[in-house]
């Protein structure tokens, strides 16, 4: 496993004898393939996520516990180089574009390997072959940063860390803020890196069609620890979870569920797209 | 009685750029309008003209019946708040209490008046309790909900949602939609939103494209026009593309049956 998880608390506050902390993450046992996996991590504000995503890219060291990544082991003890894991696990934060700070979008994207020692030229190499993947056009490339649309800061900030070239990725939260365009065009090109790069990829993100149209697996938070760790079709047929971790369903299921209560008809509501939903549907009200 | 009057109007940030192009549209007192558009539409630079946050290059703005221009701004500005995207960058108080009386004291209200007030809208927006607290450490959810009560303080005849919930959690975003809903018919509201839930419960939805209105109706009109959304780069609700499948495949039988219900079922709630 590229990632594991064993048995790891974090605090943000020191931990003393005899006195109780707040763990942000408690307890978590956790394994992730270094290739393939598509997994998103929902969960409400403060259960934890963004600290869990930290831990996975050595940004934060545990305060209990021990984790794997890609073959460095990590414990509140072990004194190990921790920059080059942060280079092979890229970190993609929220709202990365108020990060941008370079001149021109090229520049920005070559920071992130320059910063890894990659010399210059190669560097922009990387940077040019990075841009192209999230499909950036050589105009948006010689233009400042603050010049160009969200969506286009957003890729800009996704091929800085692509052009680190890391073994697996991870973004915080990323299409919050984006419009409907920005937003499909950015879940098309994280499945196609995932699918043709075969790239493992996490994202945090509260958005239950982004879950479902993206995700194969699904780890839900709830107060520091992983309440789910599962196959993402598997968790929508679970209501009763649910509606105890006051988790939304997708459109499309509420719509079959509306559909088979109106219609009083025998239909299995778990689709999970358009295309599914509609084949459901004529199978059982098709000639 | 038309709360706000536009005619005309044009702006550009830059020579090269048109963000606002010859646009005329009427709102009356007491609608709830939304406003759907892609990032750079011109949604929010509209916004920001009807506020008299940026000055119109030509054409005319009426709110309440006063035409916005050098001596009128002031007054304007009473009359119209506006709630940000971004919960973190609308706080100067070091306690909630401050925060709401912040506008309140630009505008010169009597003491009284003022802790009255703040009293009354903190109530209002459920936010009594955390009066004293620091801003910083409340919810995305609460902080909007701090900063409506602050807008709400000063009286004006319309408030405008500037994506106001899409930086926030599910919570979040249900919170500040209900409160959204609750000043529905008492206030002018209009709302820019990406959300399409949202809009689906306003009096009237505006779609913009490269400054332009494109679309101007009732929210079950403006989702029917599937192409022109598409057009402008927006999404189209679940079920209109479950109605496009039905109706591009030969597989069902009751298809218009099947398709009135969708939409009654996307309207219910």
């Amino acid at each position: 496993m590229a990632i594991n998880f064993r048995k790891v608390s974090y605090s943000y506050s020191a931990l003393k004898k005899n006195k109780k902390v707040k763990f942000a993450v408690s307890d978590v046992n956790l394994e992730i393939a270094e290739k393939d996996e598509f997994i998103a991590i929902v969960g409400h504000t403060g259960s934890g996520k963004s600290t869990l995503v930290q831990l996975m890219n050595a940004l934060l060291v545990p305060s209990l516990g021990e984790i794997d990544i890609l073959g460095t082991t990590i414990n509140p003890h072990a004194k190990v180089k921790l920059k080059p894991i942060r280079k092979q696990v890229g970190l993609v934060f929220q709202f990365p574009e108020y990060q941008l700070f370079e001149e021109t979008s090229l520049k920005d994207i070559t920071f992130g390997p320059k910063n890894f020692g990659i010399p210059t030229e190669e560097a922009i190499q990387k940077a040019l072959d990075a841009a192209r993947l999230v499909g950036l056009s050589d105009d948006i490339l010689k233009k400042s940063p603050f010049a160009i649309s969200g969506g286009e800061m957003r890729k800009v900030a996704i091929a800085g860390i692509l052009a680190s070239n890391p073994d697996i990725l991870i973004l915080d939260e990323p299409t919050v803020g984006l419009d409907p365009f920005g937003k499909s065009e950015l879940l098309k090109l994280l499945k196609r890196i995932n699918e043709e790069e075969h790239k493992t990829i996490i994202i945090i993100t509260h958005d239950m069609e982004v879950v479902s149209q993206v995700a194969k697996r699904v780890i839900v938070l709830d107060n520091a620890k992983i309440v789910y760790d599962g196959d993402m079709k598997a968790l929508f047929k679970n209501d009763e979870f649910l509606i105890n971790h006051n988790l939304d369903y997708p459109e499309i299921m509420k719509l079959m569920r509306s559909l088979k209560e109106r219609l009083g008809v025998d239909i299995d509501i778990y689709q999970y797209s358009i295309e599914e939903a509609y084949q459901e549907l004529s199978r059982v009200l098709g000639d | 009685m038309n709360i706000i009057e536009i005619k005309n109007l044009n702006f550009q940030y830059t020579k090269k750029d048109v963000a606002i192009k010859n646009v005329s549209l009427s709102i009356e007192k007491g609608e709830f309008v939304c406003i759907l558009g892609h990032n750079g539409s011109g949604k929010s630079t509209l916004a920001k003209l009807i506020a008299g946050l940026l000055a119109a290059k030509s054409g005319e703005i009426y709110v309440n019946g006063i035409l916005i221009n050098e001596k009128t701004i002031n007054e304007v500005r009473h009359n119209v708040g506006i709630v940000f995207q971004n919960p973190d960058n609308q706080f100067v108080g070091v306690t909630v209490k401050d925060d709401i009386a912040f506008g309140l004291e630009n505008r010169q209200i009597e003491r009284e008046e003022m802790l009255a007030r703040i009293e009354k809208y903190a109530q209002l927006t459920n936010m009594s309790d955390f009066l004293e607290y620091n801003p910083e450490n409340l919810s995305g959810g609460e902080k909007q909900r701090v900063a409506i009560a602050g807008v709400l303080a000063c009286h004006p005849e319309v408030i405008i949602f500037d994506e106001a919930t899409s930086m926030l959690d599910p919570k979040g975003v249900r919170e500040v939609t209900a409160m959204i809903n609750q000043l529905k018919g008492y206030k002018t509201i209009i709302s820019i939103t990406h959300n399409l839930q949202e809009a689906l419960f306003a009096d009237r939805v505006i779609v913009m494209n490269d400054g332009e209105i494109v679309l101007n109706d009732t929210p079950i009109n403006v989702f029917k026009q599937k192409e022109i959304l598409i057009n402008s780069k927006l999404d189209i609700l679940t079920s209109m593309k479950l109605i496009t499948k039905i109706n591009s495949e030969k597989g069902l039988k009751n298809k218009a049956e099947i398709e009135e219900l969708l939409w009654q079922l996307t309207f219910e709630k």
